[in-house]
């Protein structure tokens, strides 16, 4: 029975800083999200790496705008720099992936519900957020109406205070409270404010 | 009470704190399998149980078979020639180091290398010399708590040793 315990601790030891982070995250020394991903502000695990999305750095480059889509058929385009203009917002939210890792960062950029506005759909039932990513089931991913409203829910242009990486998402993405972390989409292209 | 104790002992054949300790886990794994249950559904949950049996009969058929050899052979070598008996302080660093191996082998063995590589950027080379680290520290640590032992016995046991040599 010792033995036993002895191997849950063994366990519990090279797993549990994956999820706790911070500096218990370099006592996963044998899991895969237990690793430094570089120094600075955009050191947390990397669930998919730019490359492996196919993102190519002339997508996000200055050429990069987001659209803002409604149902009724209007459009508006913004670039990153008029983005930085908008309202910004910092909160700390947490990556909490399914695969059993997460991570708490501090967030900034433009609250989802302001980007509705600004689409000229206040209310609507449903958001289809797109990505430039290539393959994965989460190129596209519909939130909720309180996903929208909460004043927590961002696109993310900063993390910790410096720009997004390109593995985290250049030019941006979605950050939303208590959502897998595959919701969170990044490289986001184009968001829909549909209304049915 | 020492009677009803020896009593208890004779049916269950170990102490009450062993009986406590395993309803204690029996009842955590059992909040573990409903908690399962209900996020995943029954389809899954069957999925679960299948691997779970598939496991258990795998380790009985080709695990069980494997390690009570190495377990003799390892027995035979090591108790012979040493009087504080020194397996236990083996047999506990290779199932932890064995454990760990066997969790993470697809990163410490570099099966799934190209993906792991590919998704996150990073080598996955590192993980065979971190487990080689770890299973050197559970040696290591195991063979301080062994001379830690020796010590004690050597010390309290030389006496008694040599009365009995005296005796035979």
């Amino acid at each position: 029975m010792g033995a036993v315990g002895a191997g849950s601790a063994a366990l519990l030891v090279t797993t549990v800083g994956q999820t706790l982070g911070g500096p218990f995250r370099n006592i996963a020394l044998l899991a895969p999200r237990g690793r430094d991903q570089g120094d600075g502000p955009n050191d947390f695990p990397v669930n998919k790496t730019a490359a492996y999305r196919h993102i190519k750095p002339s997508q996000t480059g200055a050429s990069w705008h987001l659209t803002l889509a409604t149902a009724a058929g209007s459009m508006a385009s913004l670039s990153r720099p008029q983005l930085l203009e908008l309202g910004l917002h910092t909160d700390e939210l947490p990556i909490a992936c399914v695969e059993g890792w997460s991570t708490v960062q501090r967030w900034t950029g433009v609250r989802l519900r302001d980007l509705a506005a600004l689409a000229g759909e206040e209310e609507p039932d449903s958001v289809l957020v797109e990505s430039l990513q290539q393959g994965g089931a989460f190129g596209s991913v519909l939130l909720s109406p309180t996903q929208l409203l909460d004043p927590q829910s961002l696109l993310a242009l900063k993390v910790n205070g410096a720009d997004l990486s390109p593995d985290h998402g250049f030019p941006a993405r979605v950050i939303v409270p208590a959502a897998p972390g595959v919701h969170n989409t990044k490289w986001v292209r184009q968001i829909t404010f549909t209304k049915s | 009470m020492a009677q009803k104790l020896d009593i208890f002992r004779r049916h269950y054949g170990g102490s009450p704190l062993h009986l406590v300790a395993m309803v204690a886990s029996l009842a955590l794994a059992g909040f573990a399998g409903l908690t399962l249950t209900q996020a995943l559904g029954i389809s899954k949950t069957t999925a679960v149980a299948v691997w779970l049996i598939g496991a258990a009969v795998a380790h009985d058929l080709i695990l069980f078979p494997i390690y009570t050899l190495l377990d003799k052979a390892g027995t035979k070598l090591v108790a012979r020639p040493l009087r504080t008996p020194a397996i236990n302080f083996i047999r506990l660093p290779v199932l932890l180091s064995g454990l760990l191996f066997l969790v993470y082998v697809p990163l410490v063995g570099g099966f799934s290398g190209a993906t792991y590589e590919s998704t996150t950027g990073l080598p996955v080379s590192v993980y065979f010399g971190r487990w080689l680290l770890i299973t050197g520290a559970l040696f290591g640590l195991s063979g301080a708590f062994y001379a830690l032992k020796l010590g004690v016995s050597g010390s309290r046991g030389r006496p008694s040793d040599a009365s009995s040599t005296e005796s035979s």
